[in-house]
């Protein structure tokens, strides 16, 4: 359950995320003695309560501070506001379409928050944690237009080695290919992140969904009919890939710009090196920043 | 992981003693100063406790690492009795594997390896405990993350890799 409320002390408007301690469901049936049994904090909260305090960056959400009394935990963070599906959301079909005005606003918008996102998503990677949940679902817009990474609630704290980690993470849309072939237990790291970045990216300028799957075999389908059907995949993937890969359809590269109207050159440049199918060679947060796209003065205009 | 017991007890010791050293390194001067009845003996008969614990549940060391600097740290604050001792160790044990590990054992089965002198209450009142202590401020680095880091940026081969996870 979240709130919004003001602190008396402070003045200060804040958001509280109240967490009632369940009893484990999660436990073996065979486990009779754990099954319903108290297992102290939640390892999701405790994982995005210690990430958000140990994150300290105006593009990160700030949790001010975390209770914890008996069977009831409570996350206060600053009170930030609308989140970036909603915002997307909320504007009209013509605003997407090429009524030249209202889409080139869009579109200048669309880069002043992708570079937010970057920036966010570059220093949660520097100090070692992967989000494994970016979406527009869990951006948040402040009213001077600050955009905040939240949703740290899949994030885990993890350095180089690629290690082999759990497949249940990322909304299934914003999944990296990786992660959806890599078996029970993935190898995956940072880049898949940026993956997740650049379906947002796509979302934010044409208001939908770039890859909606229904399964994980459905996204898999979606994203090959995109961006194409590799011909050689376990060296487009690095990695060995299940053999079922081999009976899909083979569909040629469509062209981005095509699907993204409107976008400038640089910009479908960007986007298509965000997701590459290696994950060695997408492209990383900070080069990601230093990409011609973002070069220039892009502040907004008043409109 | 596929150490013979041996080398596993050789190991034992050469962790232990750097672990020593490191926390010292990392955590307050005080460290086991403001304790009255837990000796530095008991921490090392603790922190031997837990390496085997660990290496039971086949865990991974930045796991192990995080529980002793938990450990380290809380002591470095809170005044624990000595028959609280073995499960502000347990606890830490606890919270360092679920921070860092896919699956974490439960409480119950925590509660039994210390042979039930810790109750699984007992357990979670000192996770919470240790939790607001420490103010949630679980991301600290590790020794284990330094040698990654190193070890990339010398680009070393994995034996050699392994040869230096040992010695940590």
């Amino acid at each position: 359950m979240v709130v919004k409320c003001e602190s008396r002390v402070s003045g200060k408007v804040m958001v509280v995320k109240r967490i009632k301690k369940m009893p484990s469901v999660s436990g073996d049936a065979s486990d009779e003695d754990e099954a319903g049994a108290d297992q102290g904090f939640p390892v999701r909260y405790l994982r995005e309560a210690c990430l958000l305090r140990a994150c300290n960056h105006p593009n990160v959400m700030k949790l001010e501070f975390v209770t914890y009394h008996e069977g009831q935990i409570e996350l206060f963070s600053e009170f930030v506001g609308l989140n970036v599906e909603d915002y997307i959301s909320s504007l009209s079909d013509e605003y997407f379409t090429r009524n030249k005005q209202k889409h080139e606003w869009v579109l200048q918008l669309g880069r002043y928050f992708m570079k937010q996102v970057l920036k966010g998503i570059d220093y949660c990677h520097s100090i070692g944690i992967l989000l494994r949940d970016v979406k527009p679902r869990n951006f948040l817009i402040s009213s001077d237009g600050t955009l905040k990474l939240t949703g740290f609630v899949l994030a885990r704290f993890s350095l180089l080695p690629e290690e082999p980690l759990t497949q249940q993470v990322v909304t299934l849309s914003y999944r990296a290919p990786e992660i959806i072939l890599g078996g029970t237990y993935p190898v995956y790291t940072a880049p898949v992140d940026i993956w997740s970045a650049g379906c947002t990216f796509a979302e934010m300028i044409t208001g939908r969904t770039l890859f909606e799957g229904d399964s994980e075999i459905g996204q898999l389908l979606k994203i090959f009919k995109l961006l194409g059907t590799p011909s050689d995949c376990n060296k487009s993937f690095c990695f060995e890939v299940p053999s079922y890969i081999e009976l899909l359809p083979q569909w040629q590269p469509q062209s981005l710009s095509e699907r993204l109207e409107g976008l400038c050159d640089e910009g479908v440049d960007l986007l298509s090196r965000m997701l590459l199918y290696h994950p060695c060679s997408r492209i990383t947060a900070r080069d990601a920043l230093k990409h011609p796209y973002f070069q220039g003065d892009h502040s907004l205009m008043k409109t | 992981t596929g150490l013979d017991a041996q080398s596993l007890l050789l190991t034992n010791r050469r962790l232990e003693n750097n672990i020593w050293t490191q926390s010292h390194a990392c955590s307050m001067r005080t460290h086991l100063s403001r304790q009255e009845t837990v000796t530095e003996e008991m921490r090392t008969v603790l922190v031997n406790w837990l390496i085997e614990v660990h290496f039971k549940f086949r865990y991974r060391e930045p796991c192990l690492h995080l529980t002793i600097q938990l450990l380290d740290r809380f002591l470095a604050r809170r005044v624990v009795p000595r028959r609280r001792y073995q499960t502000a160790g347990v606890t830490a044990f606890l919270l360092g594997c679920k921070f860092e590990e896919r699956q974490n054992p439960h409480v119950g089965d925590l509660s039994y390896i210390t042979e039930y002198s810790s109750t699984r209450q007992n357990i979670v009142d000192m996770e919470r405990e240790m939790l607001l202590q420490l103010g949630f401020d679980l991301v600290q680095p590790k020794p284990s993350c330094f040698l990654e880091r190193f070890s990339k940026a010398a680009g070393l081969e994995t034996t050699q890799r392994i040869d230096g996870k040992m010695s940590v």
